[in-house]
């Protein structure tokens, strides 16, 4: 069993389809373990979705390794953050920029990451800016000021392994 | 200096005060020859929006991307022209006026740069989707969401290589884009502007003196080959910082500190701070040292963290 205090983790949140799973994927040196079943919503191109979470290990160096926990969306797995979340060195948050509640989905995200750890730092990563063209960054930023976020906030490619590192150093200069 | 403005749209009364401030400005070495403009060559153009053809010669010139000086409709303060004249000042007001736009100090401003990234620059803050266009290159700036559009992904790297000719031109984006649907490829302006500046490092003036400060983080997640970006945005979120003191600071290039600051302020997020506030002594400004398990992790994603930072 995982030492909770002594494990490097790294977590990542996030709605249901925001791309947790494939920026885990993108960046991990291990594929994820995923508990994925047939997503049934006929909305969208996503085939599967996660539940319980997915685990990922990034290797450090001969003797360490960062562990990379996915949380998943749904609500009602919210408690899956405080059994895995603890310890953790920050999180990224991803959102969807084409969901329809993306201001919704980033107050729920942050109360998350909250309630794991009120200090727990965090950066935000926006996917699929590129195929939402009514998407505005001021929309964001204004989120964001409202929220008293002070965090960055990138559009990111989950799957593109380069943008996905982008967010975790951007992570690792706010710690 | 020798220098000719061109006039458009001017009353009488209005004209004749110029000429007035004309003349006082000979005293400053300035020798000014007004004429009226028909779209030829000007070093200047002093134009009146109250009247049609001021309007008109407006829109050419800013289009053409020429200094214009705006004497604005009457009881208009809210239009965010770049330079704009006070209709009821004396001549020695419009005299000084027009030292400070044809004599400038040291410090560089908007006017500096040409191109895509004066135009960004100029219409930071607006809130209308513009189009620019130079040669087969046509691009949509939606500067308030954020984004840039273009028809396809070689645009961009293409654009990036033309920032600064002075060839661009710009048009507020029809109501009813008739080609809506051509814009295939949206990217993020601001990490659009980092690599492009990136490129052109070397011809962009220096912001050396002034004190800048980032009011959020930009965008960095498509500036992946670019480090220093990050290093920079975290100081600069932090506090005021001037180019010159980032370099001696952190060690990076000053070109480099210089081109991220310049495209910071076209996308929005650096603004000019207070200058009364004072310079940051490196180790006055409470910069926590990476606790080795972060440099660890860091190290691993490509950072070196082992010196103060954010």
């Amino acid at each position: 069993m995982l030492d909770a205090e002594k494990t490097i983790k790294l977590l990542f949140a996030g709605p249901v389809g925001s791309g947790k799973t494939t920026a885990i994927r993108a960046i991990s040196d291990t594929p994820p373990v995923s508990s994925d079943v047939p997503w049934t919503d006929a909305a969208g191109d996503k085939a599967m979705t996660t539940v319980a979470l997915d685990y990922s290990t990034i290797r450090l160096s001969p003797g360490e390794i960062l562990h990379v926990y996915g949380l998943p969306g749904q609500e009602y797995l919210d408690f899956m953050g405080a059994i895995v979340g603890p310890g953790a060195l920050g999180a990224v948050l991803l959102l969807d920029a084409s969901s329809q509640t993306l201001a919704q989905d980033c107050h729920a995200g942050v109360e998350q990451l909250a309630r794991i750890d009120p200090a727990l730092k965090f950066v935000i990563g926006i996917s699929k800016s590129d195929i939402t063209p009514s998407f505005s960054m001021e929309t964001m930023y204004a989120l964001a000021r409202r929220m008293s976020l002070f965090v960055p906030i990138f559009c990111i490619d989950p799957r593109d392994p380069a943008q996905v590192r982008q967010l975790v150093r951007a992570l690792l200069y706010v710690l | 200096m020798h220098i000719t403005l061109g006039t458009a749209g001017l009353s009488e009364e209005l004209a004749l005060r110029l000429s007035l401030a004309c003349g006082l400005l000979a005293a400053s070495q300035i020798h000014v020859e007004l004429q009226d403009w028909r779209g030829g060559e000007s070093d200047m153009l002093i134009v009146d929006i109250d009247s049609g053809h001021g309007r008109l010669a407006y829109e050419v010139a800013t289009r053409r991307n020429l200094p214009v000086m705006v004497f604005p409709r009457s009881g208009d303060t809210t239009t965010p022209y770049t330079s704009k004249l006070d209709r009821d000042a004396p001549a020695a007001t419009i005299a000084r006026a027009l030292q400070e736009k044809l004599q400038p100090s040291s410090e560089p401003t908007s006017d500096d740069v040409q191109g895509l990234l004066g135009i960004c620059i100029r219409e930071a803050g607006c809130n209308q989707d513009l189009l620019v266009k130079r040669g087969h290159i046509a691009m949509i700036l939606r500067h308030a969401a954020g984004r840039i559009l273009t028809r396809s992904v070689s645009d961009l790297p293409a654009a990036e290589t033309r920032l600064l000719e002075n060839t661009w031109l710009c048009m507020a984006r029809p109501a009813n884009d008739p080609y809506a649907s051509e814009w295939l490829v949206s990217r993020s302006l601001e990490s659009f502007l980092i690599n492009a500046c990136m490129k052109h490092q070397a011809s962009l003036p220096s912001l050396g003196g002034k004190q800048y400060r980032l009011a959020r983080w930009p965008d960095l997640g498509g500036v992946t080959e670019n480090e220093e970006a990050l290093r920079l945005s975290a100081l600069l979120q932090r506090c005021a910082w001037s180019a010159d003191d980032l370099a001696q600071s952190t060690g990076i290039d000053a070109t480099h500190i210089n081109a991220f600051l310049w495209a910071t302020l076209a996308s929005g997020a650096l603004a000019c701070a207070d200058s009364s506030a004072a310079a940051p002594e490196a180790q006055q400004v409470a910069l926590p040292t990476a606790s080795s398990l972060i440099q660890r992790v860091a190290r691993h994603f490509g950072l070196k963290l082992s010196y103060s930072h954010a």
